[in-house]
């Protein structure tokens, strides 16, 4: 189970201002179950997935999943799988490579990373991409490609950052109901940041809101 | 835990109520650390019992909450204070920043004592804990004593918090210090450390990552003697005995008391005290055994049922209070190792220290140098230094460098920007070939331009053959090589520019009802400008201190102050004139360097990924446009290349003493394209180091970022002068001479790595470290893939540099060691058509041979060029 207990932390837009992003943030999340938190933009939702992940320090609090403390271990031991916005998918590496990047820092051996990308990309419809440039791929087909990349390592948690923010409305919808699949499978504890209220009701399990640096509880199973 | 939910109820209803009623409810500020923990409903209570609100507030660690209070006295953030143990209590009283407190609380007795006016709460003893399965495993008995712990056989074993940073760290340290006393707690310490103790930030890092029970390397590990029932509380198959167990090794237990107190000058104070009692009530001291893992204070407390797992330690050890008090923060200062500290100082500035040695001896040292053999003549500094400016020859070489710089740029500008407009606004056939096209003047040598603007404008020039004027003697042939090689900088710049202005917005400005016209001064100019600039700043540096076009082309009338300074050393040995000289040229470069520096920190921008779509050109007038701009470019960039291999074709022909093409096999042609090949290879790859390392250590500040135009700065002519002067030893040494190459060439190496570096996007590092890779491991991955680009680019122009350099070798380069260039110069010296030929020969050779270099590193790979 993941927990976040008391999460604070501060920004410093510019010299002399410091604004409180996250004032006391609790949340848990069990295996399986999806927390959709909704917010607008700047009220440190992004933020906050990147303290989970690892890849932002913490002013105070702990993070905490399966009962031990992990808010010192840095990120690439953490084993959870953060998506972006904007996927940062490499763009010096084609499809079947970016999905393999992970598995190769399992230190397991290319030509076995590659073939499991590969067996990955066909349950994605996207094996005939293997080895396109990942700009030439569409938003929807990116979108699979950078989900695909986050699950092959079978992640304890996967954290979500507006995934379908940069797709056009009717993708979203189709890309829900495929999400939701790859998600029930794999019995994670996922955490899904969006703007939009529809598509937090439609993936999330539990909903809560960020508001002025605490989230409050919206629905729950 | 019925009567918990209905006392949430209870409170959710008050708080509806009193949220109804408004604000009015009085708040209770209560600081605290952030291991505090105590069940919201209690607190619920608390509030609804006493009729105020908490606020809460962490304020991170022990240490660092008491600084808060102490720091913020005078006007105090908080009306109690909860976590002051008694480690920290004589700064805190030292302090007087406590109120006494005279209730029940306070008088009744207490499982363990602390100091007045803080009220106990819980206890816990700082220990050594030990993974069992460990132990287990390998055999190995378990330390009875500290002494034994410090033996060979536990080396590597422990992992203790840094007593500076963390309060098990510090309660820990000082256990041994009051056990041992000082002098042998140190020395202990010591052997510990070189017996290969480690070192954590805090406690949760040495528990939960190095600790060998949550997967770390170290089975032995500084916590609390309830760690194991904590254990054992939380595993999931719920065990018979916990998985780790403490020891109480003799001058190794410190027993931690944590106290509440009223903070002085806070206000609340009737509820403050509620909260004192509140605390100490039964049934916060119940829950803090399972909450917070300490042992309860008060003396009637039942023990939690799990507590029977975590044995209190019969004896522990602490200073005495006079002692905390007095040397608390020596001991600390003490224990902690500086040695760390200055390591990662060393780490952060080390990779800048190559390239700052590097321009310390190779620039900067001579240019003291050059200052020095100013200062030494005999008149008065200041007189000495004003006298380029009284003296009207000089004069007028300093006011025609300034003014060819600025020409150039005013012309380049004029010239350049509708070019630029034409190739981002227009598609047609051709025209990333004329982009591409459009960095060859870059790696053209200088010598070779100012051949190839001899060939079409000079004595037998084309101009002249075709019944023009000869051009020789007159400021166009010097300003028409400027635009050579400038139109290019400022057309590339404002193509790129253009690229990334938004279409949205300059859609925005059309539906406004601007017009195209007023669109592009409204719109495009205010986005384009900065970039504008930033290439003009360029064009003037490279003007103002060139020198290969200057000497060729300027003449008698119209060299430069550049040229000057050559002459002054070379010819004339007037060092100090020529020092004065070159301190006034350092100057005004610096100025134009700064300028360009500060304008181009702020253009790192990502692309736009809304840029106007090209058109093909509609009607004659828009097609005219392409033409003219494919005419002005064709005009000032590929006509001078063109005349010289024109000049050394027509040169083929068989003449009285034969082809002059037979030069090229005679030995001194194939000695100097020797040589300017090995010096070329060895300069690249020393400046690829350097450049490589500034790069990385000029993300952190803009000084450094400025110093890679140091060599831009000051003139090859000025660092050949300078090394002559400082290192006559070496003269003529092949390393010197590769030195001042380098120096030269890894300017292009670092700018176009720091470039790439801006504009990496941050969160592909993020992904790469949230899929496993560690930051060495990511950097491997992901930047250096993503950075090649840039690197071969900045080769590329290295080499290129390197091939057609020509200052620095005039100067230091021995007869044995002439490259192309100075061949080719030599040539030029001497008169005669044959000579001149000759000459054209060779620069048509040379040109080859740079563009052979730039091809060969910058020929994109078909990634990018699908990318582009």
């Amino acid at each position: 189970m993941l927990e976040l207990r008391s999460l604070c932390k501060t920004w410093q837009p510019r010299q002399g201002e410091i604004r409180q992003l996250l004032q006391g943030v609790n949340a848990s999340v069990q295996p399986g179950q999806t927390l959709a938190i909704l917010g607008p933009s700047g009220s440190g939702k992004s933020t906050l997935l990147k303290i989970v992940a690892g890849l932002e320090p913490l002013d105070s609090g702990t993070v905490w999943f399966d009962g031990k403390d992990i808010t010192d271990v840095p990120p690439e031991r953490r084993h959870f799988a953060l998506m972006f916005q904007d996927f940062a998918l490499f763009p010096h590496l084609n499809v079947q490579d970016n999905v393999a990047f992970g598995l190769v820092e399992q230190r397991m051996a290319k030509v076995q990373a590659r073939a499991l990308a590969q067996e990955m990309l066909g349950r994605f419809g996207l094996q005939a991409f293997a080895a396109s440039r990942v700009w030439q791929l569409s938003g929807g087909e990116q979108q699979r490609v950078a989900l695909a990349r986050a699950l092959i390592t079978r992640p304890l948690v996967l954290l979500l950052d507006e995934p379908f923010s940069a797709l056009d409305a009717a993708l979203r919808v189709q890309l829900r109901a495929e999400f939701r699949s790859h998600i029930a499978q794999s019995q994670m504890a996922v955490l899904w940041v969006t703007h939009d209220e529809a598509e937090a009701r439609a993936m999330g399990d539990v909903g809560m809101r960020m508001e002025a640096g605490v989230l409050q509880p919206l629905w729950s199973a | 835990m019925k009567h918990g939910i209905f006392s949430f109820l209870a409170a959710a209803a008050l708080l509806i109520a009193t949220g109804a009623q408004g604000a009015a409810v009085p708040e209770l500020r209560v600081l605290t650390h952030s291991s505090f923990a105590v069940p919201k409903p209690l607190l619920a209570q608390f509030e609804k019992e006493a009729g105020v609100k908490l606020r809460i507030a962490k304020a991170g660690d022990a240490g660092e909450m008491l600084n808060k209070l102490i720091l913020t006295r005078a006007n105090p953030i908080a009306d109690v204070v909860f976590g002051i143990d008694n480690a920290l209590a004589p700064k805190a009283l030292a302090a007087q920043v406590l109120d006494s407190y005279v209730g029940p609380a306070a008088s009744t007795a207490s499982n363990a004592p602390l100091t007045a006016p803080l009220v106990a709460v819980d206890y816990g003893y700082v220990t050594v804990n030990f993974d069992k399965a460990w132990f287990a495993k390998s055999g190995l008995a378990l330390p009875k004593s500290l002494e034994e712990l410090a033996q060979p056989a536990y080396a590597k074993l422990l992992v203790m918090e840094n007593p500076a940073t963390s309060s098990p760290g510090n309660a820990f340290m000082l256990a041994t210090l009051g056990a041992m006393g000082e002098e042998k707690a140190f020395d202990w310490w010591a052997r510990m450390r070189s017996g290969g103790m480690k070192v954590a930030k805090g406690w949760t890092e040495a528990y939960y990552t190095d600790f060998s029970r949550n997967g770390g390397k170290y089975p032995l590990v500084i916590s609390y003697a309830t760690s194991p029932a904590a254990e054992l509380f939380y595993a999931k198959d719920k065990p018979a005995e916990a998985p780790t167990g403490s020891l109480s090794l003799p001058g190794g237990v410190f027993r931690q008391v944590e106290g509440v107190a009223l903070v002085k000058g806070g206000a609340q104070r009737v509820a403050a005290e509620k909260f004192i009692e509140f605390l100490r009530s039964s049934a916060v001291q119940q829950q803090l055994q399972t909450e917070m893992w300490m042992y309860p204070a008060a003396s009637g407390a039942t023990r939690a049922e799990v507590m029977k797992h975590a044995p209190e330690p019969a004896t522990f050890d602490a200073p005495t209070e006079a002692d905390l008090a007095a040397k608390g923060a020596q001991w600390v200062a003490r224990w902690t190792p500086r040695g760390a500290e200055v390591i990662s100082m060393w780490r952060a500035w080390s990779v800048a220290l190559v390239p700052l040695a590097f321009l310390l001896l190779v620039q900067l040292a001579p240019a003291l140098r050059l200052l020095q053999e100013a200062w030494a003549g005999s008149e008065p500094v200041l007189s000495a230094l004003w006298a380029p400016w009284l003296d009207p020859y000089l004069r007028w070489r300093m006011v025609w460098s300034l003014l060819q710089a600025s020409l150039t740029c005013v012309a380049a500008l004029l010239l350049g920007l509708p070019v630029a407009w034409v190739l981002a606004r227009f598609e047609f056939p051709g025209r990333s070939l004329v982009l591409r096209a459009l960095m060859l003047p870059f790696v053209v040598p200088t010598l070779v331009a100012a051949m190839g603007v001899l060939a079409l404008l000079g004595p037998q020039g084309l101009l002249a053959q075709m019944g023009g004027p000869d051009l020789q003697g007159t400021p166009w042939l010097l300003l028409y090589g400027n635009l050579f090689f400038n139109l290019c900088v400022l057309v590339r710049a404002g193509t790129d520019a253009l690229a990334q202005v938004s279409a949205a917005r300059m859609a925005a400005a059309r539906s406004l009802g601007a017009t195209p016209w007023r669109a592009f001064w409204r719109i495009e100019w205010p986005a384009i400008a900065p970039w504008l600039m930033s290439a003009l700043c360029l064009v003037f540096l490279y003007c103002f201190a060139g020198f290969g076009l200057a000497l060729v082309l300027g003449g008698q009338a119209y060299a430069t102050a550049e040229v000057e300074i050559y002459t002054l050393v070379a010819y004339e040995l007037q060092l100090g004139q020529a020092g004065v000289l070159s301190l006034w040229m350092m100057a005004l470069t610096l100025l134009a360097a700064l300028g360009y520096a500060a304008i181009e920190r702020n253009l790192a921008t990502p692309a736009r990924a809304d840029c106007l779509a090209r058109r093909r050109p509609k009607g004659v007038w828009q097609w005219l446009a392409v033409a003219i701009a494919l005419l002005v470019l064709g005009l000032f960039c590929a006509a001078p290349l063109l005349a010289i291999v024109w000049k050394a074709f027509m040169s083929g022909a068989p003449t009285a003493e034969g082809s002059a093409w037979r030069l090229l096999l005679e030995d001194d042609t194939l000695l100097a394209l020797w040589n300017t090949l090995r010096f070329s290879v060895s300069a690249v790859l020393l400046a690829t180091l350097l450049g490589l390392a500034h790069a990385f250590a000029a993300r952190r500040s803009l000084l450094l970022r400025t110093l890679v135009f140091l060599p831009f700065v000051v003139s090859p002519v000025m660092v050949a002068f300078g090394l002559l002067l400082l290192y006559p030893s070496w003269s003529a040494s092949a390393g010197l001479l590769i030195a001042a190459y380098a120096l030269l060439a890894y300017p292009f190496v670092a700018k176009s790595l720091a470039s790439a570096l801006d504009s990496l996007p941050a969160h592909y590092l993020d992904a790469a470290r949230s899929l496993g890779a560690s930051p060495w491991r990511a950097f491997w991955r992901v930047t250096f893939p993503l950075l090649r680009p840039a690197l071969r680019r900045g080769m590329a122009f290295a080499g290129a540099t390197a091939v057609g350099e020509f200052a620095v070798t005039l100067f230091l380069s021995r007869p044995e060691w002439a490259t192309l260039t100075t061949l080719i110069y030599q040539r030029l010296g001497r008169p005669g058509a044959a000579n001149l030929d000759a000459a054209m020969l060779l620069s048509c050779m040379l040109m080859l041979l740079a563009l052979a270099a730039f091809a060969l590193i910058e020929w994109p790979t078909p990634q990018e060029e699908t990318h582009a």
